[in-house]
């Protein structure tokens, strides 16, 4: 009796192994982001903003691509610049997927920087990458619309005022959706893979 | 002529093992490379300082012939995702330790650059210590 337990345990034991095995092949678990997912989507701020070359920039004219949008300006020497470079190794990544993605950088710092100043501060990365200013009140809307936090703050430093303000990487989906945000020091490769995976899922 | 060579060499022998002794246990700066950047905009240059010695050390100074000026930064990453930047009057280095400046914390940030830093040339940047004293370092233009 105690031996026939044993052996019904032992069978049961293996189909249950069994089972997890076939699940695991048959349906792949889903693809996991390394960002911030939202989810259910939100929908993203829809904003408009002149560019250097006097056209309108409209995130809406954007659907069908996947955006990646960076808020700083044009003094910070190492965040913004290391994300910008972060930009660049994405786009080098997705290699023929890189048409499907924009990267945006728009300023939280408009009394310094013209949008010739973020224009040039961006296409010294990458001749495709669009820098955006524009008026405190345009762009306003803009910071609200994405949760952005900027403060101005005087520091003694040679630089004049230095800018605190939010570091991540907002990443709008071909529908236009706020779909991931990425937090400051994630890595390239990471980003890469999830943007990837957004491209691919259209 | 015997008696006025004997304390010469003596000395220079002495120098010897000391200079010997004391190169590979002084403060030393490794791994610098300097951010791409244009002129009239800010750059960044990271390195790593390696204190072997038993004393603390201080970096107390930094210049650099590139910009109208150069200052140590410290940027900070909040839970909220918020950087800031604040600049270092001092940066302090513990015996037997090494403090690495890089992206998103520690960084020489030069200010107003007044020529543009192409990947592939070079930025000359001198750190005055405490201890140590001036170490002038050659960056690197370009990520490593
Ligand atoms: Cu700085």
């Amino acid at each position: 009796m105690k031996q026939r337990t044993i052996y019904l345990i032992n069978i049961a034991a293996m189909l249950g192994l069994l089972i997890v095995v076939a699940v695991t092949v048959f349906f792949p678990q889903p693809y996991e982001y390394q960002g911030s997912l939202i989810e259910p989507p939100a929908d993203s701020y829809a904003f408009a903003l002149t560019k250097e070359d006097g056209t309108t920039y409209r995130l809406q004219d954007q659907q069908g691509k996947v955006v990646l949008i960076f808020f700083g300006y044009a003094n910070c020497p190492d965040v913004c610049p290391t994300t910008l470079s972060d930009f660049k190794k994405i786009q080098g990544q997705l290699a023929d997927q890189a048409d499907q993605v924009e990267f945006v950088f728009i300023t939280i710092d408009p009394e310094r920087d013209t949008p010739q100043d973020i224009e040039n501060y961006v296409s010294a990365f990458d001749p495709s990458f669009v820098g955006l200013s524009g008026s405190v009140e345009e762009l306003q809307s803009v910071w609200d619309g994405y949760f952005v936090y900027r403060a101005k703050v005087e520091s003694g430093s040679e630089a004049g005022y230095l800018m605190d303000h939010t570091a991540r990487v907002y990443v709008i989906d071909q529908q236009g959706n706020l779909r991931l945000t990425f937090p400051f020091g994630m890595e390239a490769d990471a980003m890469a893979a999830d943007i990837a995976q957004l491209v691919d899922q259209n | 002529m015997r008696r006025s060579i004997y304390p010469f060499t003596a000395s220079f022998v002495l120098t010897i093992i000391l200079v010997g002794c004391s190169s590979p246990g002084e403060l030393s700066i490794s791994q610098a490379w300097a951010r791409p950047a244009t002129a009239g905009n800010n750059g960044a240059v990271y390195f790593m300082v390696e204190n072997p010695t038993s004393q603390e050390d201080a970096l107390i100074n930094v210049r650099s012939r590139v910009a109208d000026a150069a200052e140590v930064h410290l940027s900070i990453v909040s839970e909220s995702g918020v950087v800031s930047m604040e600049p270092q009057e001092t940066v302090h280095f513990a015996p037997d330790s090494q403090v690495e400046f890089a992206p998103g914390g520690l960084h020489v940030m030069l200010i107003r650059l007044n020529q543009d830093l192409f990947e592939g040339d070079v930025v000359e940047l001198i750190l005055e210590f405490e201890r140590a004293g001036e170490i002038e370092i050659m960056a690197p233009i370009g990520e490593p």
